[in-house]
């Protein structure tokens, strides 16, 4: 029975907040504004930040969780970068020994890089990245070919002229054509197709498939051999990593000289610290929206506080005839505050179809997949909503507390 | 019987900056339900201050209220809140009626903070906004009205919930003679069916279509008579008065 008259109220004030806010559409446009910039801010962003965890772990992934990359550079440089320029290449010879020493990994691999123009017939692929692998990074990066095979130990010894295309690649050149045994040139060279890679996501904005596989040794004797060899050791779970690294640090600082006391030489990688960069990355990206949405929100909240002020004094005459047929306190109060509740929540629902706009401009615009995530889109609309009923008490109490007949006096 | 409306030493006063106004020093009256009372007094008498005491829109600074058995003068703003939506009509000058919303709204009003359901509540303003004659106008907004027709949508008003009584302040104030004497044919009309009705006015030809006349002089009754000769509205029917709008 009190619910029934509280809905009926209700609703009531519902309709009577609509009457308002339609008579000043403009209005409440622009009041809505600072809750528009808030929840947009606060869509677009955590739609971003979702679009690109998403593509981070994905490639991260791709990495390898159990995988250290033993190599001259660290991944990630907050040092002056002519530091790690000045050290020595990490030698074939140095990266024989270290694969020799260790005993930890399940398995254990030396990687090259070089990038060059791939060609077949008169189809052409410029830049694409070279890795020449030892055949233990078939284990190491599970590199198993879908179509074909790897190289195996006996072509790796011997230098062969064999690839592995990746598969972007092999769809380039080849039109998805079976392309075993066809003769491609790499740079001046002339290489036999053995086998193409599964499709592979994108790195950093370049695309792993567009890449090629080839034995190491052949890299080295090919396109020159004075270059810094990556080694890397796939440890058999998370929990030996750890171990893995110190063994390889051991090993690596004896193979290299390094005397007691002096700072390592060389960097030991892991797909660990790229996520924990991109995390403390997202942080401070998420600070600055928690910033900003706030900032608005207050500022729309002081925008809404003060339109419902304008709203209470200009409808005085209104609240004095509702008084005066029996509305009480409350049914003012709930009407007013319904009304700044419509209002931001407005604000809210323009805001979230902005930010979504912006997530879907983004993916469309860039290869970032950027979705506004469910919960991001009710905690704007929680967020508009509560800014219109906190800021809404004052004027609404203010409206409820009008003394009918000083109401019904004013013009 | 019972008077609906029984004010005994009814004072009010208020306090301009320093000075205290004394409105109303010393009120009796009693009103029955079968009555047609007309206030008079010029401006400053304290007549709009006893139309807000009756009206249940004030409270007495002294002095016992007792509308309908039940003493109001101390009751609280949302209990005399309730008292003016069950048992008082309210029919004002300026009409007061919300300006976006239409005759029909408007008059539901009452009805929607007695937390009458949307049926029944649009099933009683018909039939109000019907015997005011504008049952052809419940959708019209006030500003499509003309003065008389929305006066009759806050008659209807007034009266669709039933009330003890009807309160209309000066209700031919802004309305021109024939309007005016159309809306008295209205209130004639309630009257006959049963309403006690408290007109207030200062005009003596609007105040004799009551059966009583109380005049208010500097915050005392100056006088309360009977009217000898009632001034009938034309003889006019509200039906028939619709018609000619």
């Amino acid at each position: 029975m009190r619910l029934t008259r509280f809905l009926i109220e209700l609703r009531e004030s519902i309709a009577a907040a609509f009457r308002a806010l339609r008579a000043n559409i403009l209005r409440t446009i622009l009041t809505t504004l600072g809750i528009v910039v808030g929840v947009t801010a606060v869509i677009s962003i955590v739609s971003l930040i979702q679009g690109l965890d998403r593509t981070v772990k994905r490639e991260v992934a791709g990495l390898g969780t159990n995988v250290l990359y033993v190599s001259k550079y660290p991944w990630i440089q907050m040092d002056d970068f002519w530091k790690f320029r000045n050290r020595k290449d990490i030698t074939l010879e140095q990266g024989r020994r270290l694969l020799e020493l260790v005993t930890l990994p399940e398995a254990a691999s030396m990687q090259v890089g070089t990038s060059s123009t791939v060609k077949w017939r008169e189809r052409a692929a410029r830049s694409v990245s070279i890795e020449g692998h030892t055949p233990e990074g078939r284990i190491v990066h599970d590199l198993d070919p879908e179509i074909g095979r790897f190289f195996t130990v006996a072509e790796a010894r011997d230098k062969r002229n064999v690839i592995i295309l990746g598969n972007g690649l092999w769809r380039d050149l080849f039109d998805e054509r079976d392309p075993l045994g066809q003769r491609i040139r790499v740079g001046r060279n002339v290489f036999t197709v053995i086998g193409v890679m599964p499709e592979q996501g994108t790195m950093m904005g370049m695309d792993q498939s567009a890449s090629a596989v080839i034995p190491l040794e052949t890299l080295m004797k090919l396109f020159g051999s004075r270059r810094s060899i990556g080694l890397n050791l796939r440890a058999y779970d998370a929990e030996s990593l750890p171990l893995v690294e110190d063994e390889a640090r051991g090993l690596m600082r004896r193979i290299r000289g390094i005397p007691f006391g002096a700072e390592d030489d060389f960097a030991i990688n892991r797909q660990e610290m790229l996520l924990d960069l991109f995390r403390s990355l997202t942080a401070a990206l998420f600070a600055v929206m928690v910033g900003v949405a706030s900032l608005s929100l207050l500022v729309g909240g002081i925008g809404i506080m003060n339109i419902m002020l304008v709203s209470v004094t200009e409808r005085t005459r209104e609240i004095g005839i509702r008084k005066s047929v029996g509305a009480k306190r409350r049914n003012i109060m709930w009407q007013f505050l319904v009304e700044s509740v419509v209002v931001s929540g407005l604000g809210g629902a323009i805001g979230i179809g902005l930010g979504i706009g912006t997530a879907l401009l983004v993916s469309a615009v860039t290869s970032l997949p950027a979705t506004a995530p469910l919960w991001a889109v009710l905690l704007g609309l929680v967020f508009s909503t509560s800014v219109g009923l906190f800021f809404g008490i004052y004027p609404a109490a203010k409206a409820a507390g009008l003394d009918p007949i000083e109401a019904l006096r004013s013009e | 019987m019972q008077p609906i409306i029984d004010l005994k030493g009814i004072t009010k006063e208020y306090i301009m900056g320093t000075q205290v106004v004394r409105a109303l020093r010393g009120v009796d009256i009693e009103i029955h339900q079968n009555e047609y009372v007309a206030i008079m007094g010029p401006s400053g008498s304290g007549k709009s201050t006893l139309m807000n005491l009756i009206g249940c829109l004030d409270t007495p600074t002294a002095g016992t209220y007792l509308f309908d058995n039940v003493s109001v003068e101390n009751m609280t703003d949302d209990e005399l809140a309730e008292i003016r939506n069950q048992k008082i009509g309210f029919v004002f000058q300026t009409f007061n009626l919300l300006p976006r919303a239409d005759a029909l709204h408007n008059v539901e009003l009452p009805l929607i903070y007695s937390g009458l359901a949307a049926g029944e509540r649009r099933t009683r303003a018909l039939e109000a906004l019907d015997s005011v004659g504008l049952g052809d106008r419940v959708d019209h907004k006030p500003n499509e009205l003309s003065g008389g027709q929305r006066q009759r949508v806050a008659i209807a008003r007034a009266l669709v919930n039933n009330p003890s009584i009807i309160l209309a302040d000066e209700p031919t104030g802004n309305l021109d003679t024939t309007t005016g004497e159309e809306i008295m044919a209205v209130l004639e009309i309630l009257f006959q069916q049963g309403n006690a009705i408290i007109l207030v006015t200062h005009e003596e030809y609007i105040a004799e279509h009551a059966n009583r006349i109380v005049r208010i002089l500097d915050g005392i009754i100056g006088s309360d008579e009977k009217v000898e000769r009632r001034r009938h509205a034309n003889g006019v029917t509200a039906a028939q008065s619709a018609d000619q709008v």
